[in-house]
């Protein structure tokens, strides 16, 4: 799971925020990854 | 990595009838870990939204809050971060700097996040931080000609913040970023 990183300056702000509904944006790659992993620990 | 909403100043139902869709669909439950808001909410409902975000709600009381059992001021501790709250309209000249710098003093916080002006604005003086999140809905302000409706995002890492502003411009959202540093 990589963690996004706020602290480097993005080159495209509106993709990269947190609250980003854009499919390239790391941020919600980060979330959907995150949902993934709770529920596999939730079935294991 | 935490992420922290600042907002305020909705004012609904009596100034504005809601969130614009553009923001709704946005604020999605499952990312925002604390939210800090800077009161006028005014009714219960705009309380139990925030709450459908986050279950960490922190409120301060405005000056058209229904709820009277809201405190003036508040302080909230955010990893290493002291945040103090105050909504504002107790502040003379409402969003002075100097006088909010005393409030900064008064309550010894990192950052000072404040409302009532209905108007976004985040800097740095003499090395502490200010976040005033505006009016998510854009709410009428006799002190403001126009109103551009906004809230703030924070993320907070260690000893740094990043703060992420959204704001509705001709119907679009425009997101920007401003960093503080905690010396």
């Amino acid at each position: 799971i990589t963690i996004p990183n706020s602290e480097k300056q993005p080159s495209n702000i509106e993709v990269e925020n947190p609250l980003s509904q854009n499919d390239d944006s790391t941020w919600l790659q980060y979330f959907r990854d995150k949902e993934l992993r709770n529920d596999i620990e939730r079935d294991v | 990595m935490v992420l922290v909403l600042v907002v305020g100043d909705m004012h609904i139902p009596f100034r504005a009838s809601g969130l614009s869709p553009k923001f709704k669909k946005l604020l999605v439950p499952g990312k925002i870990q604390h939210i800090l808001c800077t009161g006028n909410l005014c009714t219960r409902e705009s309380y139990d939204y925030l709450k459908t975000l986050a279950s960490d709600v922190h409120v301060v009381r405005g000056d058209f809050d229904e709820n009277v059992n809201y405190p003036e001021q508040k302080v909230v501790t955010v990893g290493q971060f002291r945040i103090g709250m105050c909504h504002g309209h107790q502040i003379c000249p409402w969003g002075d700097t100097e006088s909010l710098a005393m409030l900064q003093r008064q309550l010894n916080v990192d950052i000072l996040i404040f409302g009532h002006t209905h108007k976004f604005e985040a800097y740095e003086h003499e090395s502490h931080f200010y976040i005033n999140p505006g009016s998510i809905t854009g709410a009428f302000s006799p002190t403001a000609s126009e109103v551009i409706p906004s809230f703030v995002l924070m993320d907070i890492q260690a000893s740094t913040v990043v703060t992420y502003v959204y704001q509705l411009q001709a119907n679009d959202v425009k997101v920007e970023r401003i960093e503080y540093q905690k010396s």
